[in-house]
């Protein structure tokens, strides 16, 4: 079910495939739950959101060309989102930011979650090139704004921004090579 | 590798929005572009989660709740006699367990029984019957019709003898209703004036006083 094309899945779904509204959900929750997160900065404000979003959609797939289903869920996703912001439901976007660290204290335990996570983060932060360590450390242990880090590193805000992007799209390729 | 290479602008602003660094301005555009663009709702979506690699408060996923619900909502509405399969036959399973529980009930539901003491008692006359006021003594024929109309259309077993109190007290809540009341005293008052009639004319072969007489 997994190789079926978009396309294939939704025509499934039209008949009364449940395994395909699976599949579905499988290829497309978690981007699109993201999506949510980062606009809404609420997990739970994002989750019911994301069930907005899906029925909306899959109530009018017909409308929509199947190879474009997973921007068609963004459009839709982001239109949801905006509805719920302007319910009054949740803070304006200008709020906490994601990934903001939740105490200044530098505390790896609490930001990875777990004791065992943090450690291994921090080895894995440890082998990354010195520049983007400086940055994720700066951003996350010390939890300095951007514009500060790139201050003190005497570089300009979309660099210190593309240091700490890369450093973390390496780490998750680490952590995703480690646990399979 | 892909490690290597630089983010995109539009990377580093997906990042920057996530993080908060946007200006207000910038932000705004940011947002107008999430609209329309699913290539900067991607970018927004993957800086999310890098950065929840290292909060440990972001989740991962959602719930796996949320799929039920958006199942729950797709699924049509069942139409009224178009269940098929297991769903009609539990339903007619329990419209006819419902069915046969209302039997059993109505069967086994003790009839309540006139207690003649009691009703005597209520009326403060012992065995005796109540005493009516004058004027539903003399409506009696206008109760009787009523009583009677009442035993022939409700059918009672052959071996149940009305019980006069029982009678009583029906009649007594008939003539409580106000219309019964007034019927009564207009009886009363045509009956009146009969006598009065008969008591002028002096003529008792008239069949009409002579059958009122005998009341």
């Amino acid at each position: 079910m997994s190789r079926l094309t978009d396309a294939e899945l939704i025509r499934r779904f039209r008949t009364g495939d449940d395994s395909a509204l699976e599949a579905l959900f499988e290829r497309h929750e978690q981007a699109v739950y993201h999506f949510l997160v980062g606009l809404l900065r609420n997990p739970h404000l994002a989750e019911d959101v994301l069930q907005d979003t899906f029925v909306k959609a899959l109530e009018r797939v017909s409308e929509v060309q199947a190879e474009r289903f997973k921007g068609w869920l963004y459009t839709v996703a982001y239109r949801e989102a905006m509805l719920a912001r302007r319910r009054g439901k949740l803070a304006p976007s200008s709020g906490a930011a994601v990934g903001e660290p939740a105490s200044r204290e530098p505390d790896p335990c609490t930001l990875a979650g777990q004791a065992d996570e943090a450690h291994l983060l921090r080895q894995l932060i440890s082998q990354l090139p010195e520049a983007q360590q400086r940055v994720i450390h700066a951003r996350i242990y010390e939890g300095k704004p951007f514009h500060e880090i790139a201050a003190a590193l005497g570089c300009p805000l979309s660099t210190a921004l593309a240091r700490m992007h890369q450093g973390l799209h390496r780490l998750r390729q680490w952590l995703e090579a480690r646990h399979g | 590798m892909a490690d290597h290479s630089e983010p995109t602008n539009l990377a580093v602003s997906a990042l920057a929005y996530v993080c908060g660094e946007l200006s207000p301005q910038a932000r705004a555009a940011f947002e107008r572009r999430l609209a329309d663009d699913p290539a900067a709702c991607e970018a927004l979506s993957e800086a999310v989660q890098l950065l929840g690699l290292l909060d440990g408060q972001t989740p991962t996923r959602p719930t796996p709740a949320y799929r039920a619900a958006v199942r729950h909502r797709l699924a049509p509405p069942a139409a009224p006699g178009r269940l098929t399969g297991s769903s009609a036959w539990w339903q007619s399973l329990g419209v006819g367990v419902l069915a046969v529980l209302a039997v059993c009930v109505c069967l086994a539901w003790p009839v309540p029984q006139p207690q003649p003491q009691a009703i005597g008692q209520r009326f403060g006359n012992g065995q005796d019957s109540p005493r009516l006021p004058s004027m539903s003594q003399q409506s009696v024929p206008v109760r009787e019709s009523t009583v009677t109309q009442t035993t022939t259309a409700a059918p009672q077993p052959a071996t149940h003898q009305p019980d006069p109190d029982e009678l009583l007290v029906s009649v007594w809540a008939d003539l409580s209703n106000s219309e019964h009341l007034q019927k009564a005293r207009l009886a009363h008052q045509r009956r009146q004036q009969r006598i009065t009639d008969r008591d002028t004319l002096a003529d008792p072969t008239d069949r009409r006083y002579r059958r009122g007489g005998s009341r």
